[in-house]
């Protein structure tokens, strides 16, 4: 059940940043442009998930999330914050007055309790009309099942900053049965190994929700989900269905329970016409006013979640502008996919100059060929720089110049640091050459070798001591 | 639309004075030309597919200061960091930038650089940029982000932000005990010299004198083996150097005698690193006839060779000075 792309998210969360963000790129970038959003410049658009809009000449956009950390504005959420939802979900189906109550664990024999009341019906065609008909078997009575009971359960496993909001929240029948519906018609979907939402009110939610929060923190939601439903069910005591509940207390963190309360609410909003759509959306946003999206959002049709962490997006016309998708939910940069012309390796980072794709792919395939004789520490065009990682400087500067890049650099497994420049014009020849010479003198300790981009061999420094190749 | 030949011509320039490293030139061009023509060209330039123009663009907003400059920074290297390895020269790049910058803004743009990067599993390096921009800010609401930072670090990455931590923490008469502390390993004594290359207050050439006392006691076994104590060697004759007209007329007699003794030492060095910044040094601080001893200690690599025939000749030129004896 975990998922493939589930898996793959996850995995981007507790990894190394740069292998997570590797995750989100396979295909090199080409020419990037930025928006200018009305918070450009802004002190707040900072705040923003920096997300990355590949334009295609033709095709769907396809947009790749970072894997930051959770806004820490967003980890923490108060009882205050959502009262005003608590009275309209209240209004649904007031909540049972605090008496003792006997609760009975829904066994094999009986999966639930009775049949769904009118207003839980009501709830669920609400849901059915706006994010299509359930993915996953629906209980007669969702008030009652497994599934919300542990819901209920896992609020106590919650941290200190969400837990109080979270009880009250699952404590009201209407916004439980809320978030269960949820799971069963929107999560649900994240089952499949590539989700496709098809709906256009869903796709745009989930544009929106990823440009707010990022696809790592929706997805691992959406697993979380998903894993407590799938453990609900299959629980025959309760003990384990109490473990199932903790298990999922202690994934959520402020911002996930941020993105179930929105989910939930915006599935009732017939009923819920004193909380409107651009009032939720101030529980997601770092801003302090609901961010609003930009005007393609609306012609969203379809939405694709692929295996390499990308949102592929259906019906926003080629050529437009980040900002336009965007607006302030996210700070947002269009890259433009190359249609002809040479595609520039970037594996080991940026080109080293669009001007010469020979000289950025000499450089590539010399990181490739070092990676697989397993160096470490590969960098291109980076400041100079001991085995160890320390910058190292020119004791005998030429002009005032202390500090060199390397275009390829690499530590070998026997821990000796291996620098390579290329010349890429001629008319650089004597400055490489002052630059090789410098470079020898600031880490004499390191292999240094100076190539014209033909593969001649300019010049080469070996440590005394040390092995070559 | 296509700049103007003028405009090209100018950020080729700064182009090329970055990606050669002369940030001299670099500061120069952006300076010539002033914040009010220049920040719109910086500005588009960040915005440029090459990542040779955006690295200079971050360089020339770096040098142009000023609280506008920190908050598009901060933009850029939130895009940056998205890109992946595209933008790693440019984070770099930025991260030197804002240390540049005098405003607070630009201080809390690094902190969250550094929660964000010791989520996973840095670079060395980034991290030893990172910490070299911090300390440029330094500040005391630094410290709770730099231990925390610490504590997810592994140790042979966490050195330099350890330094950090120290020169944060401690006051100069703190930092000359601590550096004398046997008990101390070489390596975090190593991590704050490294820190200190990157700027020198004039508050801490006064705690230097410890750290040289530290690689005299380690100067023969430095000369013998390359390992922890050549790489401490090697890194106070590093942050002497790059700052030798200021510290090295003001140290103390004994201390620069030391310095000398320290040099004839590790010229003779096995890791060429200490034996060629020993020869570079003792241009400075010592006498005539230690030429010889640079001599008979110069290696056969000629650009290496070249350190060493240079400092002797310097040396030979130069009047005996009683106080270094």
């Amino acid at each position: 059940m975990a998922l493939a792309l589930g898996f793959a998210l996850l995995s981007a969360c507790a990894t190394s940043r740069v292998q997570a963000v590797s995750l989100l790129h396979s295909q090199p970038p080409a020419v990037v442009r930025q928006q200018a959003t009305p918070l450009a410049g802004g002190p707040l658009s900072a705040e923003l998930l920096p997300v990355l809009i590949h334009t295609p000449l033709e095709g769907p956009l396809r947009l790749s999330f970072p894997a930051l950390a959770p806004h820490s504005s967003l980890e923490a959420l108060t009882v205050t914050e959502i009262r005003p939802l608590l009275g309209a979900f209240d209004s649904i189906r007031p909540r049972a007055t605090p008496r003792l109550r006997l609760m009975e664990f829904p066994g094999a024999t009986n999966p639930t309790q009775g049949a769904a009341t009118a207003w839980e019906q009501r709830l669920r065609e609400e849901f059915f009309s706006l994010y299509g008909p359930a993915l996953l078997p629906v209980p007669e009575s969702l008030e009652s099942s497994r599934l919300s009971l542990a819901l209920k359960l896992s609020t106590r496993y919650m941290g200190d900053g969400i837990r109080e909001a979270a009880q009250e929240l699952f404590n009201a029948p209407a916004f439980l049965t809320s978030v269960s519906l949820s799971i069963l018609v929107y999560f649900a979907a994240w089952l499949a190994p590539e989700p496709f939402f098809s709906k256009a009110f869903v796709a745009t939610l989930t544009v929106r929700l990823a440009l707010l929060v990022g696809l790592v923190e929706l997805g691992r939601l959406a697993l979380a989900c998903l894993r407590l439903h799938q453990e609900a069910e299959a629980a025959t005591t309760h003990q384990e269905l109490e473990a199932a509940a903790e298990r999922f207390g202690r994934s959520v963190g402020g911002t996930a329970l941020r993105v179930l309360v929105v989910v939930a609410s915006l599935g009732v909003p017939q009923v819920l016409p004193k909380v409107p759509e651009g009032g939720l959306w101030t529980l997601l946003s770092p801003l302090r006013h609901a961010p609003a999206g930009g005007p393609a959002l609306g012609s969203i049709t379809t939405v694709q979640i692929v295996a390499d962490g990308t949102l592929v997006v259906t019906g926003v016309a080629t050529g437009t502008a980040a900002a336009s998708l965007c607006g302030e939910l996210a700070f947002c940069a269009a890259m433009d996919d190359p249609g002809g012309g040479p595609r520039l390796s970037t594996r080991y980072g940026k080109p080293h100059t669009r001007q010469n794709p020979p000289h950025n792919e000499a450089i590539e395939e010399e990181l490739a060929r070092r990676e697989a004789a397993g160096h470490t520490a590969l960098r291109k065009n980076k400041a100079q720089r001991t085995a160890q990682g320390d910058r190292v400087y020119d004791s005998e500067p030429v002009q005032g110049v202390r500090s060199r890049k390397p275009d390829v650099t690499s530590v070998r497994p026997d821990g000796v640091r291996h620098n390579t420049n290329y010349v890429s014009n001629a008319r650089d020849v004597q400055r490489e050459l002052t630059a090789f010479e410098s470079m020898i003198r600031a880490d004499p300790l390191a292999i240094h070798e100076l190539y014209l981009l033909d593969g001649t061999l300019l010049r080469r420094y070996v440590p005394r001591g040390v092995s070559f190749p | 639309m296509t700049p103007r030949p003028d405009v090209m011509q100018w950020r080729q320039e700064l182009v090329d004075a970055c990606r050669f490293g002369d940030e001299a030139r670099a500061g120069a061009l952006v300076t010539q030309l002033g914040t009010r023509k220049a920040r719109p060209l910086l500005e588009e330039m960040l915005t440029h597919p090459d990542a040779l123009v955006r690295q200079a663009a971050a360089f020339g907003l770096g040098a142009l200061g000023g609280a506008a400059s920190a908050r598009r920074l901060e933009q850029q290297l939130a895009i940056e960091e998205a890109r992946d390895a595209d933008g790693e020269s440019v984070v770099e790049a930025i991260t030197q930038a804002l240390g540049r910058i005098t405003e607070s803004g630009a201080r809390t743009t690094l902190v969250r650089r550094l929660e964000r990067l010791v989520t996973g599993k840095p670079d060395p390096g980034d991290v030893s940029a990172l910490a070299h921009a911090l300390w440029r800010k330094r500040h005391p609401d630094l410290l709770p982000s730099v231990r925390r930072g610490l504590k997810r670090l592994e140790p042979l990455v966490s050195r330099p932000l350890h330094g950090l931590l120290m020169l944060l923490e401690k006051s100069p008469e703190e930092l000359r005990q601590w550096a004398l502390d046997p008990a101390i390993p070489v390596g975090h004594k190593t991590g704050v010299l490294s820190v200190l290359e990157e700027e020198l207050p004039e508050s801490l050439v006064s705690a230097l004198p410890p750290f040289i006392s530290v690689a005299r006691s380690l100067s023969e076994t430095a000369a013998r083996h390359q390992g922890e104590a050549s790489y401490y060697c090697d890194r106070l004759l590093i942050l002497l150097l790059l700052h030798e007209e200021r510290v090295l007329p003001t140290l103390p007699p004994e201390s620069r005698a030391e310095l000398r003794d320290l040099a004839r030492t590790l010229v003779a060095a096995t890791a060429l690193n200490c034996a060629l910044r020993a020869a570079s040094l003792l241009k400075f601080v010592g006498q005539p006839e230690d030429a010889d001893i640079i001599e008979a200690h110069r290696p056969a690599e000629p650009v290496l060779a070249r350190v060493f025939d240079d400092a002797a000749r310097a040396l030979r030129n130069r009047p005996v000075t009683p106080a270094a004896r």
